[in-house]
């Protein structure tokens, strides 16, 4: 028989604010679980019960869980930090995308310009050699979150 | 292709753990050295060379007075790799010689620790959507990928 610990009902009632109905289930090898625990257990502990881990293995499995939803939501990971390139881009994007799809641009970020367009980074670079007098420019792919690919 | 054109360099593709790479042997020159460096030439990219930054390390230490030519970034460039991250990269402004042929190309060093973000699903997607832009040497050299004959022949 596997029945569910104390300890188990007491943390489903704080993070659910409900109580379990069911005291036990069935035998292990024959295991039918209410949905609301199954989904509990999964879910937010990261555990199956008929596996009868314990109170460290699921502390431990519930650290893991935790890690991972931080990584997931680290904010350096999966977004970054808005340049003054990305705000330039953003006031031209509409008209960008619409003329230039594909191509590079080389944001003069000093005077919050699009200072040259070319096919290539070399080819926007030179663009806007003509059109600016600065000599270090932000590129950008129109279109794309990134300039190029590497494999 | 014309078939009378002539190729001014020949390479034959390059070996590796029993596969063929399109691998271009170029002289690059940075300030006043010159230095031999292999180059892939294939789509996916449009800078002629790709460095990482521990090989940028490994060359100034192997060459004295070494320095990369000038960086024309300001913000890092964002690349993806592979593995789905945006790493950060600069750009310098060379001359490579292919063949005795001179091009001013742009040189990216790639920061595998400056990661940027990580790409997420829905960004995967909407890539394989998107052909890969970029052309690499196709840009500079019009390249003849010869596949029965295992050989790379560039064209003015």
């Amino acid at each position: 028989m596997v029945a569910y610990s104390p300890e188990e009902e007491e943390i489903y009632k704080k993070v659910t604010g409900k109580k379990l109905n069911h005291r036990y289930i069935g035998q292990s090898t024959n295991l039918t679980l209410p949905p609301e625990m199954d989904y509990f257990l999964e879910k937010v502990l990261g555990t199956f019960p008929k596996y009868s881990p314990s109170i460290n293995e699921r502390l431990e499995s519930l650290e893991v869980r935790v890690r991972k939803l931080e990584e997931e939501k680290s904010p350096q990971k999966n977004s970054k930090e808005i340049t003054q390139a990305d705000l330039v881009y953003e006031i031209y994007r509409e008209e960008l995308e619409k003329e230039h799809f594909g191509r590079v641009v080389a944001i003069d970020t000093d005077s919050g310009t699009i200072a040259g367009i070319g096919n290539n980074i070399l080819e926007a670079y030179k663009d806007a050699r003509r059109k600016s007098k600065n000599k270090k420019f932000s590129f950008k792919r129109i279109g794309y979150p990134f300039i190029c690919r590497l494999r | 292709m014309s078939e009378d054109r002539k190729p001014f360099c020949e390479e034959e593709y390059l070996d590796c753990d029993r596969k063929r790479y399109p691998i271009l042997n170029v002289l690059c020159r940075f300030w006043e050295k010159e230095v031999p460096l292999r180059a892939l030439a294939d789509t996916g990219c449009d800078s002629g060379i790709v460095l990482l930054k521990e090989e940028v390390q490994i060359l100034k230490e192997k060459i004295v007075g070494f320095a990369l030519g000038e960086k024309i970034n300001d913000e890092p460039i964002e690349i993806s790799v592979a593995d789905g991250h945006i790493v950060g990269a600069d750009a310098y402004l060379v001359i490579i010689e292919l063949g005795g042929e001179q091009r001013e190309v742009d040189l990216l060093v790639v920061d595998s620790d400056n990661i940027i973000r990580k790409e997420t699903e829905e960004k995967k997607e909407k890539e394989d959507i998107f052909p890969l832009v970029g052309r690499n040497f196709l840009n500079h050299f019009d390249v003849l990928f010869k596949g029965k004959e295992k050989k790379l022949a560039v064209f003015k």
